[in-house]
């Protein structure tokens, strides 16, 4: 049996059996929705529909409804497009990188912040969808054979390799979050008293029984998805940089996107995952699983993560002063000091400074201000996708065509619609499926559970304790 | 009589564990062990061989990767080639990430299928469960019994059971084999 | 025997009152249609079954009236195909535009009978192939649904025959009666309607002809007939002269003959190493004049600072000559050092130098006689033999007119083509004074301010549907076909006319016996008339061999002229111009126009006024501010906007908008300022002094197409002086060696991409282009361009494939200044910083178009591969492929692909939902106005991206003929439509792989540069650097 050291604090705390933790994170789901739920789903669902109703103002009337111009024609929507984009990457990550790392603290968090990649990336889907003049045409992306004589699309373009890495990305979190769900279903399942939802859930826990067999193919499939997992989540926000990176317009044709835009996007999901999974804590009275430890290592990543973007950023405006070239030197300037100052500083005022603050280990284990600095990040993520994409076309290379954008109410409404979808769907899954994963929570019970770990330390002498700590942090 | 099964409950996993080597070590056949997670060492414990499935997970990639670049390659030179901003017809950086993507998911999607088939597990699949607490936080060691299994056999697997600390034995007879 | 009454039931017996409301209401009431029709219905309480009725009443008219429309019968396919008519192929029809001062020689293209593109006439010596914006845009005025489509009285439609007895009989009385008849018109080029005219005159006696011209040129009428005892408009030569100066003449825009002094003016600007020469330009004027932006130099002066400059020049001039001076002449030191400047310089180029003033002041336009004189130009720039028939309106005519019909002496008045309600200063009084006239007949085409007033209604043809000839310079005859049947049921004026002198033969044979008459025995090269005059309809011209011009004696009083002209005025000033694109105004109902940017201010469909910018600054305004203007006893509340170059305390505003009754998409455009216009001694004037101008607090939301206004130093734009070219050709143009040098260097396997055969390239004259707007016209009509209307030009909107980019550079501390500060947060307002001279500005035009970049960044990044390159070197749009990314637009260096945002032409996938329904889209999408769209090119619906095609339609169309001849296809056969528009022959097209071509022959030119060629995505269109004469003009 595993054993872990004493000196690193438990994940799981109170006195928990196999049994209690069964009980705890199957409650919400089997208990009656509070009225505090009912009135807040109503609200996100309403506006949600608010948002539909305005992308179906925008398919009939165009995309004249609008603020975009014939100088900047892409603005809100490929903005939160990004986005949302980068908030989707938390989920997998934590649950691939972290899984490969053999992070145990990520069991707490790992199912809710896949929940949340697939819903983000729903959001994020939507804009590219329907920021196309003729939304009726997006078959045309797709490679299929056609009676059009020989007609396929343009495998040059990074809007292309857009299409695939996103529904690939879809895809794979999907399949990895619900192969992982498929066990707890199971104990779901069979704790039904209903007949409707045994049945339900009968259904959709594909006949788990958990025979030996199976976890072992499971153990290998989450294994080999984590493992491809790790790479794609790293590609996707690359691809989508390159729909920058690979232009010719100062400011976006930069070869530093890649690696910035996946920290910002690391960055972005973190402060997500926070923003939610602390609501959920308190919601849920989940404290004893999703613990201080739990936060404070989250806010470390959150502080190498800002800090690589804002080194990125200062890389930026060093480049675009070093090359010599005028364009890009104009197209800084006009960042800091033009139109759109306020977008600019905005971004390093909220993603620069302020995440330095979590240098300090109070603020870094501090719940409230954890969960203020979370909005704050996200905004500032906002503002830098913003910055990138509409500072850097409203004033391209002929200054005759220079011109100014601002969102109209239809953009706004979108934009408004995605957060109520994301919230909707999120409660939705709150209320359905277990938030933390059971299985995996059970398995590292005996080895991170507080009374666990006291009893282990209990009856071993000090330096076997130490010995056996030496041993666990072998991989 | 075919679909019937000795099961026995353990509430720790490590009494289990330590039965079903002495079981083995007794050349019991245990059938089966049902389990809330996966408990590590049960594998060689039962000695199961290693799951294949990472092999597949490849084969499916490379399947992914070959279609990808000859089919982007054949309408770029062959089927269809346009002049897209005096780029080559064939512009290999460009065919990368649409490839990476491709490969990872015929890999991924393949994988969970054959996972799936391979464990009989898919929308609606209801199997009975042998205990419901299996799923819960009890352990249960499955042995089968059929027409050659004798009473002493039974008997032997009872009180093997019993004294690896098994807190409940139960026979049970399933509809269909699960 | 008596008959039975049946009844059911005793109610109906007794009729009982329920009984009676029962059975009325078992049966529905009649259609209430007369109630619809009475005014007094709209307050009726409708009731539901009225609506019914109201709904289904008017679908079936709608149906009726939308079935029986003329141009539908011309989709019935011919049972015998008339021999000239190929569906699918065009037809060319020589003939002229010509309407008031207006006039071109032109070919129509018509496709199965309908007119649809107007191109020059190369044959024609007096525009020689060029056109303009109005002649261009003249074509969707035929099918303008504003004009009034049969004859009226009053407001009730009248037959012809009813009309004609009636107008007869009434004439008749006035004949016998010995009463008044007057003609009022524009000017008219047409020598046999003049003819026509003078021969009604003798018919009906008591008759006088008199021409009104809004933006008139009387003052040099009079100040000729004083000088030279000639009431005419000389012939001038811009081509001859090496020295120009203009004293806020704009006749490259406006004045008399801007396209004909077009021609010669950019034939002696272009510069090349063979003739590393070019004239010099000298402009003093008070507000940016198109021409003004083409200047060498630039000096603003007040309105009435004019006539000093004159003077003062006249002065210097006679010092040379060694005549006596005359009293006035001051100025300001900066115009004296720059006429010190001109006038040596002229003196030098005695003979070959030329003075030209806009002023409409007879004494002002006496002395520049005088100058012209001392200078020789008599004879060599300027001649009397082969005179200018333009703006033949003579104010103190109207003026008496307007005094004779007040006085009630005019018994009939029958105006042609002239709305002087709208366009005189005092409109009112005008229309006040028609109601004094027994008979008034007005024959213009729609029911304008004036017409309204008129007792007959009797619509002329569109030009396109009528016979005319024109006389537009001595001996330079050119002659109108009918292109297209009538329309409407209107009729030819002239035909009215001779209906009512009782004449037999219509006004085509009139026509044809005139010229037998009068210019048949001029030539010789023909022996009968048939034959002459089927060659002079065939090629629309007729010229005689130019007379050697013959010098002229001055006898006008100088001195006289000096003492008499105002001496300069202190405070603010207004002076009011004619608009380059939209003129007097009688083009308002034009979108293409209303939509074709300001040369100077790219404002569209407003008129504003031009503020100088220190002025808004220390009051400061900023552009969009409403003001109250109060001049000549008007006040008037305009937007302004801040105009860089404007003479410090003069304001500028534009005639030609705010119409009143011209048709949907001009009415209520901008506002009417022809009230500003004074009548000063026997002239108008079109400047006032002692202007107020009062903010009102209220903003109002331009429409402008371009809101920054330089290129920051960018290499978007190169240029260099005369004496630089002349050291070196490739000055201002140094960055070629490195982009030559560089250019090889690419990440690509070489030549993997041939271009055989055809490669298509064009090349742009910064010196030639004169940035007058014609070209994006052109296009918009060859493409089918949409109009999308003031709001969404407001929203920066605007379609135009082809758009004229205008650069200011100001006078720094040590060179010009081309940037803005970067510290520029307010981002559209135009904040110049460490400008010294807000007066001293230099201007550049630049057309911008897709430049169909060999490496274009906008193909790789389509996601469904809709744009794409051709193997002859176009960038191509594949519309119906387009999914609308938009990241092609996003990517593309020069902004230069347009999105269709809404569905402005109602070729989209869902129909009625066209979200702007602005005046101008309304306009254009209706059914009959769409019978001007290009049939070779498609139109775009709602959601894709278009953009510049190189008129792919034409190339096409090209080679198709010379592979029907089987032969090789010839340099400049193909031609783009804003090349064959430009009046400068600023634009070269063709192809570039063969090295004999023109296009070919400009890439080798030292001049020749690519606009940011460092981005080595190759372009295939080249500019000239742009060479300025402007070394020590002071």
């Amino acid at each position: 049996m595993h054993a872990e050291s004493v000196v690193r604090a438990p994940l799981i705390y109170g006195d928990k059996n196999y049994h209690q933790i069964t009980e705890d994170l199957c409650r919400p789901i089997e208990g009656k929705p509070t009225r505090l739920y009912l009135i807040t789903i109503t609200i996100t669902a309403c506006l949600m529909s608010w948002g539909l109703f305005m992308i179906g103002w925008t398919v009939w009337f165009g995309i004249g409804t609008w603020g975009l111009n014939r100088t900047v024609d892409w603005g809100w929507d490929i903005t939160n497009f990004v986005w949302w984009i980068g908030i989707g990457h938390a989920g997998t990550l934590i649950s691939a990188i972290l899984l490969l790392f053999r992070q145990k603290w990520r069991m707490a968090i790992n199912r809710s912040a896949e929940a949340m990649t697939i819903f983000a990336v729903i959001c994020a889907g939507l804009f590219p969808i329907f920021h196309m003049g003729r939304v009726w045409l997006i078959f045309f992306n797709l490679p299929y054979p056609n009676s059009r004589g020989p007609l396929w699309p343009n495998f040059n373009s990074p809007l292309l390799w857009d299409v695939f890495a996103i529904s690939t990305y879809f895809t794979v979190s999907l399949l990895f979050w619900y192969t992982g769900l498929i066990p707890d279903l199971a104990t779901v399942r069979d704790r039904a008293k209903k007949k409707f939802s045994k049945f339900a859930y009968g259904v959709l826990s594909f006949g788990w029984t958990g025979s030996a067999k199976h976890w072992q193919r499971h153990e290998a499939l989450s294994l080999v998805l984590a493992g491809i997992s790790t790479p794609l989540v790293l590609s996707v926000h690359t691809i989508v940089s390159f729909d920058f990176a690979t232009s010719v317009i100062p400011g976006w044709h930069t070869t530093i996107f890649p690696p910035y835009f996946v920290a910002g996007a690391i960055f972005s999901g973190f402060a997500m995952v926070l923003t939610l999974m602390l609501v959920a804590r308190k919601v849920m009275n989940l404290q004893e699983y999703i613990t201080l430890e739990h936060i404070e290592s989250m806010n470390k990543i959150i502080v190498l993560t800002g800090s690589i973007v804002g080194s990125a950023y200062i890389t930026e405006l060093f480049v675009a002063w070093y090359s010599g070239n005028i364009y890009e030197q104009y197209a800084f300037a006009n960042r800091a000091l033009g139109p759109y100052w306020w977008a600019y500083w905005g971004m390093m005022t909220c993603n620069v400074i302020s995440p330095q603050l979590f240098w300090v280990r109070p603020l870094r284990r501090n719940v409230w201000f954890t969960f203020f600095m979370s909005i704050i990040i996200n905004c500032g993520m906002w503002f830098e996708r913003f910055v990138i994409i509409v500072t850097s076309i409203h004033r391209d290379y002929i200054p005759s065509a220079w011109s100014y954008y601002a969102p109209t109410y239809v953009e706004i409404s979108i934009f408004a619609g995605t957060v109520g979808l994301f919230l909707t769907a999120f409660m939705l899954f709150a209320k359905t499926m277990p938030v933390i994963a059971m299985a995996e929570t059970k398995h590292i019970l005996r080895i991170s559970g507080d009374t666990q770990k006291k009893a282990a330390a209990a009856h071993s002498h000090s330096h076997e304790g130490s010995a056996m700590s030496f041993q666990v942090h072998k991989p | 009589m075919r679909n019937k099964f000795l099961v026995g409950i353990y509430s720790d996993e490590d009494k289990m564990i330590d039965g079903v080597r002495k079981m083995r070590e007794n050349h019991m056949e245990v059938y089966d062990v049902v389990s809330p997670f996966a408990v590590h060492g049960l594998d060689d414990a039962l000695g199961l061989d290693e799951s294949r499935l990472h092999i597949t997970g490849f084969i499916y990639g490379m399947t992914g990767t070959t279609i990808a670049l000859s089919f982007m390659t054949w309408v770029f030179t062959t089927d269809w080639p346009l002049n897209f901003g005096g780029k080559p017809h064939f512009s290999f950086p460009a065919f990368v990430p649409i490839l990476f993507e491709f490969t990872v998911l015929s890999a991924s999607i393949g994988m969970t299928i054959t996972f799936l088939l391979r464990s009989g597990l898919w929308p609606g699949r209801i199997r009975e469960v042998l205990d419901e607490r299996t799923t819960d936080d009890k352990f249960g060691v499955v042995f089968r019994i059929n027409k050659k299994t004798t009473e002493e056999e039974i008997s032997k697997m009872k009180q093997m059971l019993q004294s690896t600390g098994a807190d409940e034995i139960k026979e049970r007879e399933l509809k269909n084999h699960y | 025997m008596e008959n039975k009454t049946y009844w059911k039931g005793l109610a109906e017996l007794e009729e009982t009152p329920e009984f009676v409301h029962e059975r009325d209401k078992e049966f529905s009431q009649e259609l209430p249609i007369e109630e619809i029709f009475n005014s007094n219905f709209v307050q009726k309480p409708r009731a539901r079954r009225d609506f019914l009725k109201m709904l289904g009443f008017s679908v079936t008219a709608a149906t009726v009236a939308a079935s029986c429309k003329i141009p539908v019968r011309q989709a019935i396919p011919y049972v015998i195909k008339p021999e000239e008519i190929v569906p699918g192929l065009a037809n060319y029809y020589a003939s002229t535009y010509s309407d008031g001062s207006d006039y071109c020689s032109i070919l129509v293209k018509t496709r199965d009978g309908r007119p649809i593109k107007i191109e020059g006439n190369s044959n024609s010596s007096v525009t020689r192939g060029g056109t303009s914006a109005r002649a261009q845009a003249s074509i969707l005025s035929l099918y303008d649904k504003a004009r009034t489509a049969f004859p009226k009285k009053g407001d009730q439609p009248v037959e012809w025959t009813a009309a004609d007895t009636d107008i007869k009989t009434q004439l008749g009385a006035i004949k016998t009666k010995g009463g008044n008849i007057r003609i009022l018109s524009s000017t008219i080029l047409s020598p046999s309607t003049k003819n026509l005219i003078a021969e009604f005159g003798a018919y009906y006696g008591n008759t006088k002809h008199v021409v009104f011209e809004p933006m008139s040129n009387a003052g040099i009428l009079s100040a000729n007939e004083k000088s030279f005892g000639k009431r005419t408009i000389p012939g001038y030569s811009f081509d001859k002269a090496k020295v120009i100066v203009s004293f806020g003449a704009d006749f490259l825009g406006t004045w008399i003959s801007p396209i004909e002094f077009t021609k010669q003016y950019v034939s002696n600007r272009k510069v090349s190493k063979e003739k590393a020469t070019m004239s010099r330009h000298y402009q003093f004027e008070s507000h940016v004049s198109l021409t003004g932006s083409n200047a060498d130099k630039r000096i603003a002066i007040k309105p009435s600072e004019q006539s000093e400059a004159v003077i003062a020049l006249y002065n210097m001039i006679a010092g040379f000559a060694g005549k006596s001076g005359v009293t006035g002449g001051k100025v300001s030191d900066k115009a004296n050092k720059s006429l010190n400047k001109a006038a040596e310089e002229m003196w030098a180029n005695k003979g070959a130098s030329l003075v030209v003033c806009g002023s409409n002041d007879a004494n002002c336009q006496t002395i520049v006689n005088a100058i012209n004189d001392v200078l020789g130009s008599y004879g060599s720039t300027i001649d009397f033999d082969n005179s200018l028939n333009f703006s033949q309106g003579f104010d103190k005519d109207f003026s008496d007119l307007v005094s004779e019909m007040e006085a009630g002496s005019v018994d009939a008045l029958i105006i042609y083509n002239s709305n002087p309600v709208y366009s005189f200063s005092n409109g009112k009084k005008f229309g006040e004074a028609i109601k004094k006239v027994g008979l008034s007949v007005s024959f213009n085409d729609r029911k304008d301010e004036t017409t309204s007033l008129t007792t007959y209604h009797l619509p002329d043809h569109h030009y396109l549907e009528s016979w005319n000839d024109a006389e537009p310079k001595a001996g330079k005859y050119s002659l109108s076909q009918p292109a297209i049947n009538p329309i409407f049921n209107t009729r030819q004026a002239q035909d009215s006319l001779l209906k009512w002198m009782d004449s037999t033969i219509d006004y085509n044979n009139y026509l044809k016996n005139n010229w037998e008459k009068n210019i048949y025995p001029t030539q010789t090269l023909f022996s009968g008339f048939q034959s002459f005059w089927d060659d002079k309809i065939r090629f629309g011209v007729y010229e005689k061999a130019t007379v050697t011009p013959s010098a002229t004696s001055f006898s006008g009083d100088v001195n006289a002229a000096a003492s008499a002209s105002a001496p300069m005025s202190a405070g603010m000033e207004l002076m009011v111009y004619e608009s380059v694109s939209l003129g007097n105004g009688k083009y308002a109902n034009n979108p293409w126009l209303l939509e074709n940017p300001d040369p100077i201010t790219k404002v569209v469909w407003d008129n504003v006024l031009m503020v100088p910018v220190p002025y808004a600054k220390e009051n400061n305004l900023v552009d969009g501010d409403m003001v109250e203007v109060n001049a000549n006893g008007v006040t008037m509340e305009l937007p302004i906007v801040l105009q860089p170059g404007m003479a410090n305390n003069t304001f500028a505003t534009s005639v030609g908008l705010g119409r009143e009754k011209v048709g949907r998409a001009g009415d209520g455009v901008g506002k009417n300022v022809y009230p500003f216009v004074s009548m000063i001694g026997d002239t108008m004037s079109y400047s006032n002094s002692k202007v107020t101008v009062k903010p009102t607090g209220n903003k109002y939301e331009l429409a402008i197409t371009q809101t920054h206004g330089t290129f920051e130093g960018r290499n978007v734009i190169q240029q260099t002086t005369l004496s630089e070219y002349q050291k070196n050709p490739k000055a201002g143009n140094e960055s070629i060696e490195e982009y030559e040098h560089n250019n090889p260097i690419t990440l690509y396997p070489q030549d993997i991409h041939q271009y055989n055969g055809l490669r298509w390239g064009m090349n742009i004259d910064l010196n030639s282009c004169i940035g007058c707007g014609a070209c994006q016209v052109a296009c918009s009509t060859e493409n089918n361009v949409p109009v999308v209307g003031k709001d969404e030009v407001r929203r920066v909107h605007e379609m135009h494939w082809i758009r004229i980019d205008r650069y200011y550079s100001f006078a720094g501390e040590k060179e010009r200044v081309t940037q803005e500060s970067h510290s520029n947060a307010t981002g559209l307002g135009n904040q110049y910083d460490n400008v010294k001279d807000w007066e001293d500005i230099e201007v550049v035009h630049q057309p911008m178009l897709c430049q169909h970049c060999e490496n274009a960044p906008c193909e790789n990044v389509c996601p469904v591969a809709a744009t794409n390159h051709s193997s002859e070197g176009l960038n191509q749009m594949t519309y119906n492929r387009c999914i609308g990314t938009r990241y092609c637009a996003n990517n593309c260096p020069y902004k230069v692909r347009r999105f269709n945002w809404f569905d402005y032409t109602t070729a989209d996938s869902f129909p009625w939902n066209t979200y702007d329904k602005s005046q101008g889209v309304a306009m254009m999408i209706d059914d009959l106005t769409r019978m001007v769209l290009n049939p070779d090119v498609t139109v775009r619906s709602r959601g894709v991206i278009e953009k510049c095609s190189f008129c792919v339609q034409k190339l096409q169309d090209a080679k198709l003929n010379a592979k029907k001849q089987d032969r090789p296809l010839m340099d400049g056969e193909a031609r783009t439509a804003c090349q064959s528009a430009c009046p400068a022959d600023a634009i070269v097209f063709g192809d570039v792989n063969n090295k004999e071509t023109a296009v070919s022959k400009t890439r080798e030119d030292e001049r020749n540069y690519y606009v940011l060629a460092d981005l080595h995505v190759k372009p295939s269109i080249g500019y000239m650097v742009k060479v300025r004469n402007n070394e020590n003009m002071a």
